[in-house]
């Protein structure tokens, strides 16, 4: 019997055809139609009604599925599958002061996911690297996904490089301790992950300080999420010769993650190259009224681990699709808020400045 | 002397940038027009001028004004800008990088007197202050946000003026939705959409004009979310998203494109968001409209009114906060004149002198 599960943790790329993720994509996806009283049936309903959209029961390809916009998230009530007692809730707080929830019944989809992803997509760690965290560990961070992400994966060499402050959810980097953690590598492989917020914090910390490093070539460095308004933003390049200039690495050292409280899996891109997906996710870009393809469009995701929300999330992003099926994400469409996983750390920094 | 001279100063320049530009979409085609029968010609101008100054009354030449401009759209605030140069000596103009026109104006128009800054989206407020205090008069258009944060930098010696959100409708009482006023509905919702002063949101529809008339709104819903596709994606996502909002709210008798048809409720008053989103009230009688046009006195701005009774719409409207009342199809189409606050354009800002005798 086929086990979804066991076809995230297991199902080599090259099985994951348009037609074998068709059929998975439908069956979820109309799971979360049928058993929902909540925002994902009343959307589908809605654009089925404007514009004449196939209804669930005639989609026949994942193209055909109506995605659930991420404002959704934000809005009381169930999205789709109804869960009295979420195992977590992520939340991510918006500049609005909106929050949006995320209800996971259970984090085993997350779980497989994430311990897959980096298998594909990062280097694997030595037994003595130094493991330098730019975000809190999720044990101090409950409600976040990308806390609970990163804290799945890597085990921080040292500790107090990152303190949280319970009571108000701030945290600061000890930006001379991991200052400290750096140059005691020598040839030993650094790991650095976090919120490209903190990673744009630390730089100007090392700039400031005129700290230079090289680290060596296995090293790497993961950042995650936006700047939100909180920080003058910097594009993909400019982090990555900050990485060059202060920690000596290369271009290919350095990877981020595209990832929202709301999904399950992420794209993942190394450089300054488009973001890949893992094979059991799709992309379009869409018109957000017509859900037709559009050039310059609203990215949607298509992810099979999405299973107790939905599992095609309209974000708020404009994208474009490369001819190999790499997304480049273009950033927030006018007039949306900016938000990600990155932002409740973003906003908690912005409390302490 | 210097009034006529500025205003032929003007109107060339008008002139000029006309020839200098190639209209192409329905928009920049409307705003061409628009410029062209009201600000080509100094007589017409000149008598706007007389009504806004009446005769024997002298004003003292303002000294400076920074005109932060709505930037929703081609040349929006034109008007504005036309008042303050030929009143005052100095006017610095903070534009929006959306309104590409109104630049290319001021550097047809080629006055010392007259500086283009950019938006001060991105400035802080000590900046933002710091512009302010340049000038004695301060006049911005915008969202209510920007004229708040405006109004809060501004110190007590320079004059302030705010135009802020503004709400306009269109009141249909007649029993029948006819395709010409269908045709004009479809002006008034999409020409420069995002212009609250001017284009209706909300459609006040008779009951029997509603159960009459179901082709000819079709018409509408289909002309507005032709137009509305043509719009670039945060236009489009906005729509959604409020769509989103009025799908399931009980009031909503139907969703057509972007009208949500719905019955009236003066308690749950809430803007569209622009881009041909648009309210259709079906009412059964004036008192229904005029409770909920009521409860958002401080909003409202034009109307437009199909009636056999215009002038008891025109007095309620009136009573009601609105400063302008148009046909169906003209709401786009305002004299030069006209304030949405109906309030004077400069002389607010001025001091005078009434010279009798």
């Amino acid at each position: 019997m086929r086990s979804l599960i066991v076809d995230l943790k297991t199902l080599p790329g090259s099985k994951w055809t348009d037609e074998y993720f068709s059929e998975w994509a439908l069956e979820v996806a109309r799971l979360q139609y049928d058993a929902s009283e909540g925002h994902y049936r009343s959307h589908v309903d809605m654009m089925v009604g404007l514009t004449g959209h196939p209804h669930p029961s005639r989609w026949e390809s994942w193209r055909d599925i109506v995605p659930l916009p991420a404002y959704y998230f934000k809005r009381p009530g169930p999205i789709s599958i109804p869960s009295s007692l979420p195992e977590r809730v992520w939340t991510s707080s918006g500049t609005s002061g909106q929050e949006s929830r995320t209800p996971l019944v259970t984090t085993a989809y997350y779980d497989t996911v994430i311990e897959r992803e980096f298998k594909m997509f990062t280097p694997t760690v030595d037994d003595d690297a130094i493991v330098i965290p730019v975000i809190p560990d999720s044990q101090d961070w409950p409600y976040s996904s990308l806390a609970y992400m990163f804290s799945s994966v890597y085990k921080p060499t040292y500790s107090g490089l990152v303190q949280v402050e319970p009571s108000t959810r701030n945290f600061t980097l000890n930006y001379e301790d991991i200052r400290w953690a750096l140059s005691t590598a020598g040839k030993r492989q650094v790991v650095l992950y976090g919120t490209s917020y903190g990673f744009v914090k630390l730089f100007d910390y090392l700039k400031e300080n005129n700290y230079f490093f090289s680290l060596s070539e296995n090293s790497f460095m993961i950042d995650t999420g936006g700047f939100k308004g909180f920080v003058k933003p910097i594009s993909r390049g400019q982090m990555v010769r900050k990485a060059i200039t202060h920690l000596g690495l290369g271009q290919d050292q350095c990877y981020n993650e595209y990832g929202m409280s709301e999904m399950s899996s992420q794209l993942w891109s190394r450089g300054n190259e488009p973001h890949t997906l893992p094979p059991w996710m799709r992309a379009r870009v869409v018109s957000p009224l017509t859900l037709e393809d559009a050039e310059r469009g609203l990215l949607v995701l298509y992810d099979l681990a999405n299973v107790y929300t939905a599992m095609a999330i309209q974000t708020e992003d404009t994208a474009t699709i490369t001819e190999d099926g790499r997304v480049v994400v273009h950033g927030r469409v006018q007039g949306s808020e900016d938000k990600g996983c990155s932002l409740t750390a973003s906003s908690n920094y912005r409390e302490i400045l | 002397m210097k009034t006529q001279n500025r205003i032929y100063e003007w109107t060339s320049a008008v002139e000029k940038f006309l020839e200098e530009i190639s209209p192409q979409s329905m928009n920049e085609r409307w705003a061409a027009d628009w410029l062209r029968e009201n600000m080509t010609d100094p007589e017409k101008l000149l008598a706007e001028f007389e009504l806004e100054v009446p005769r024997g009354v002298y004003f003292r030449e303002i000294h400076s004004v920074l005109l932060v401009m709505p930037g929703t759209g081609l040349t929006s605030g034109i008007h504005q800008l036309f008042w303050f140069f030929v009143s005052s000596k100095k006017i610095t103009l903070s534009l929006s990088q959306r309104d590409r026109w109104t630049e290319k104006f001021v550097e047809v128009l080629g006055s010392p007197r007259v500086r283009v800054v950019g938006s001060g989206r991105g400035l802080s407020n000590p900046d933002i202050r710091k512009r302010i205090d340049e000038h004695r008069v301060v006049v911005v258009s915008g969202s209510g946000e920007t004229v708040d944060r405006y109004r809060s930098q501004t110190g007590t010696e320079t004059k302030f003026k705010g135009y802020g959100e503004k709400r306009s409708i269109a009141v249909h009482d007649s029993p029948e939705l006819t395709l010409e006023a269908v045709a004009g509905y479809g002006d008034d919702i999409m020409v420069h959409d995002g212009l609250g002063c001017l284009n209706t949101s909300t459609i006040y529809l008779r009951r029997d004009a509603y159960e009459n008339s179901r082709e000819s709104l079709h018409t509408l819903s289909k002309y507005v979310w032709d137009q509305l596709l043509e719009l670039d994606v945060s236009a489009q996502n906005e729509v959604q998203k409020w769509l989103s909002g009025v799908y399931s709210d009980p009031k909503t008798l139907e969703v057509l494109g972007t009208l949500r048809v719905r019955e009236p409720d003066a308690h749950n008053f809430r803007q569209t968001v622009g881009y041909g989103s648009v309210e259709v009230v079906v009412f059964n009688d004036s008192v229904e409209v005029l409770k909920e046009v009521g409860v958002v006195k401080s909003l409202n701005s034009s109307a437009t009114v199909l009636s056999y009774d215009s002038e008891f719409w025109i007095q309620a409207l009136l009573d009601s906060g609105f400063s302008r009342v148009t046909s169906v199809g003209e709401a786009q189409w305002p004299r030069v004149s006209w304030r949405h606050d109906g309030d004077s354009n400069f002389l607010w800002a001025t001091t005078q002198m009434s010279v009798e005798g």
